[in-house]
């Protein structure tokens, strides 16, 4: 990867939370927590994912969580009632938030806390009923997926649909996430040329 | 690439000054923006390796291959194969060819899922690509069919010296001000000229240079920054900007000041170059045809396999057996599921799409290599304006407008029809969570972005916009389901390799498949690499 791509990556993941900073109220406060204050309740993270979901992720998966499914060609699912969203390990759909998965992007630029927080807000929204997801889960399966499984991808079979499969090994964008101080926090750099 | 900075640095018998060192060296002086801008030149990649088709030498009449999607990678399979003698079937599942290159013109469509159908009203004539928009000179393969074909080519331009760059949350006053690029650019290479300059002639960074060399960069310097010879000062002419200019009459051209360092550097440290010099695929002069680009599919290819070309036919299942494939799809107008064979298929469908698909007789390991890349989040909007106010009022002919609000990105002016009345601008380009948040608004809410964000940068914007506007969210097309395949690494490495390589009877091709997703060339190379791959299984197998 080119240095100039590289770079590119890496103020595009910061331009992201800038942006959560000025369009969702709060977030910012919880990117800049001192050392001294106390982490977000559940209560908190929830709230942030819920402001998460209701700004990005229902760009796709629509208001209610309801996705768009359509005849034969599978669509957006829905994360209402989706059991890959409310099993009891919640890595497998960490996972797929943080590396994408079938077409879904990749959102490692959000930090544990948001992700935690939006997960568990689809979790135990429009009537889902699963625990809450603590950032630390979030944080193993980051550094999980940081560095290649030793073994090869498990296989799985041909199930219907993504979300009902188990995700095997995923990948990990290997940009990094912090821009080493190119940037000032709170400013939004150029995002990349694109193609 | 050796480990020496570009062609500007001696690399004869006296070379000494390798890339690290001088990247120490000029970060020494100048600070981390000019080590930065330094380091950038080294994003070059991506060269067509191949410039033309595979010759397929052999008779392979007889043969039958099914391929499903007319994007390019489908388009260009399907004609190269038809000219060997292959019988060949292109399915489609959209009304149109091109996949995700989209001239958006009057009458063309869309319908993202959970949102609104959107029809282009731009008055006839006027339009602007919706996906794909530029070619890179190293493309040879999209080169190679637009001369095939003579599709009429223009320039087009990433860089415009004389658009704007608008940065936004910076310290000092070009915070949220409309500035030229010319005078960051001008400005910037002034003063690292200077730095510079002023160092080596000081003998200051240890350089392992002669006399003689050292004074051929400080001349270059003097050149490229605009430098007083007498004192290596920063004295720019009217190249970053002019008053008074008179040409006819007595008043000689006046430069404009330049910005002081101190009110730059916080704008250059969010905007980088502006310039696309250092990025092998956007540097001058790019191309593309001059009526959209897809023009090169709908024109050039579509009615060369136009007796083999279904349109509107959803693929809802991929079957194979030892002897055969078997596709299931659905003819849209009708309704009905039909199915039809071939010897082989070659699948170019986004493996966003493709990962969703009831049924594909692939292994596991194949199928999670389907599942394994993410999708890229990519918007676009262009809106149709009463008068090309950008060339009259502010002189700008084509060429991209920088900003830093992620919602924006960059607006584009028209390289095509200059001085006429109307005109369409990309008026946002958009990736990543901003285009997320984008593309959960109405069409009209998307354009309010834009005239809001615009009227800063251009204040004739509203008055100018003509009513007319056309989006496209391909994360949210029911056939493309993201603007480009993104690899991680480890993707990269792991999944990436196995599609390579066919499944069975079972071939992919596309952007995707290739070290470029979301460019064109991608999806040809790629073609073209399975297309010889397939040729010459088929050729053994008698």
């Amino acid at each position: 990867m080119s240095h100039t791509r590289q770079r590119q990556l890496a103020l595009l993941a910061i331009a992201t939370l800038a942006l959560l900073a000025v369009v969702v109220p709060g977030l910012g406060v919880a990117q800049e927590a001192s050392p001294e204050v106390a982490a977000p309740s559940e209560a908190e993270l929830i709230a942030q994912g819920e402001q998460i979901y209701t700004s990005i992720c229902v760009s796709c998966h629509r208001p209610e969580g309801a996705g768009v499914m359509r005849e034969g060609i599978g669509g957006i699912p829905a994360l209402a009632g989706n059991p890959f969203v409310t099993i009891e390990d919640p890595r497998p759909v960490v996972q797929t938030v943080l590396n994408g998965r079938a077409g879904m992007p990749s959102f490692r630029g959000f930090s544990d806390e948001q992700i935690a927080g939006v997960v568990s807000y689809i979790r135990q929204a429009w009537g889902n009923q699963a625990s809450a997801v603590d950032p630390a889960v979030v944080a193993e399966v980051r550094e999980q997926f940081s560095a290649p499984p030793p073994e090869p991808a498990t296989p799985i079979g041909w199930t219907g649909t993504p979300e009902s499969a188990t995700p095997a090994a995923d990948g990990t964008p290997a940009e990094p996430e912090e821009p080493g101080g190119a940037v000032p926090a709170g400013v939004t750099p150029i995002p990349t040329l694109g193609q | 690439m050796t480990d020496v900075v570009g062609g500007s640095i001696p690399n004869g018998k006296t070379q000494t000054l390798t890339r690290r060192r001088f990247i120490q060296a000029v970060g020494a002086v100048g600070g981390a923006a000019a080590a930065f801008s330094a380091l950038s030149a080294w994003g070059q990649f991506a060269e067509a390796k191949q410039t033309e088709p595979p010759p397929l030498e052999g008779d392979a009449s007889g043969k039958s291959v099914v391929i499903l999607g007319a994007g390019p990678a489908g388009l260009v399979a399907g004609y190269e194969l038809s000219k060997r003698g292959y019988q060949i079937q292109i399915i489609e599942a959209d009304y149109r060819v091109g996949g995700h290159v989209f001239t958006a013109r009057r009458g063309a469509r869309t319908h993202e899922l959970g949102g609104e159908e959107q029809v282009c009203d731009f008055d006839e004539g006027q339009w602007f690509d919706a996906g794909a928009w530029r070619i890179p000179y190293v493309h040879r393969g999209v080169h190679h069919y637009m001369r095939e074909f003579q599709i009429p080519t223009i320039h087009h331009t990433d860089l415009n010296m004389n658009a704007f760059a608008y940065m936004s949350g910076i310290r000092g006053p070009l915070n949220e001000r409309p500035v030229r690029i010319r005078e960051i650019v001008v400005d910037m290479r002034g003063y690292t000229s200077e730095l510079l300059a002023k160092a080596i002639s000081q003998d200051l960074l240890d350089l392992e240079l002669t006399e003689e060399d050292r004074d051929a960069f400080v001349d270059y310097l003097i050149d490229l920054g605009l430098l007083s010879s007498d004192d290596l000062t920063y004295q720019p002419n009217v190249a970053r900007g002019w008053s008074g200019l008179d040409l006819a009459g007595l008043q000689r051209e006046v430069p404009t000041a330049p910005f002081p360092l101190q009110d730059l550097l916080p704008f250059v440290q969010v905007s980088g170059d502006l310039t696309p010099l250092g990025n092998l695929l956007h540097q001058p002069v790019m191309t593309k045809p001059a009526k959209g680009m897809s023009q090169i599919y709908e024109e050039g290819f579509q009615p060369r396999v136009a007796d083999h070309l279904l349109l509107e036919s959803e693929v809802r299942e991929i079957r194979q057996s030892d002897t055969g494939v078997e596709i299931v799809y659905v003819d849209k107008p009708s309704g009905e599921t039909r199915t039809t064979t071939a010897d082989y298929c070659i699948s170019t469908i986004p493996l966003s799409v493709l990962s969703r698909m009831p049924r594909v007789d692939v292994s596991g390991p194949t199928l999670e290599a389907i599942r394994g890349s993410a999708y890229a989040i990519v918007g676009k909007l262009g809106l149709q304006f009463k008068r090309r106010f950008w060339e009259e009022d502010d002189w700008i002919y084509g060429g991209l407008t920088f900003t830093n609000n992620p919602a924006i990105g960059t607006i584009s002016y028209p390289t095509w029809d200059y001085h006429t009345e109307k005109g369409v601008i990309q008026a946002y380009y958009n990736f990543g969570n901003a285009a997320a948040e984008v593309s959960a608004l109405s069409l009209q809410e998307r354009i309010e972005v834009a005239l809001d964000f615009g009227s800063k940068i251009h204040p004739q914007f509203r008055e100018e916009y003509d009513g007319k506007g056309f989006s496209v969210a391909w994360h949210r097309m029911p056939y493309a389901m993201g603007g480009w395949a993104g690899w991680s690494n480890y993707a990269r490495e792991n999944y990436y390799p196995r599609l390579l390589e066919p499944d069975g009877r079972i071939y992919f091709a596309g952007d995707f498949i290739s070290q470029i997703p979301g460019w064109m060339e991608g999806a040809i190379q790629s073609a073209w690499m399975q297309i010889e791959k397939l040729h010459e299984r088929a050729m053994q197998s008698g």
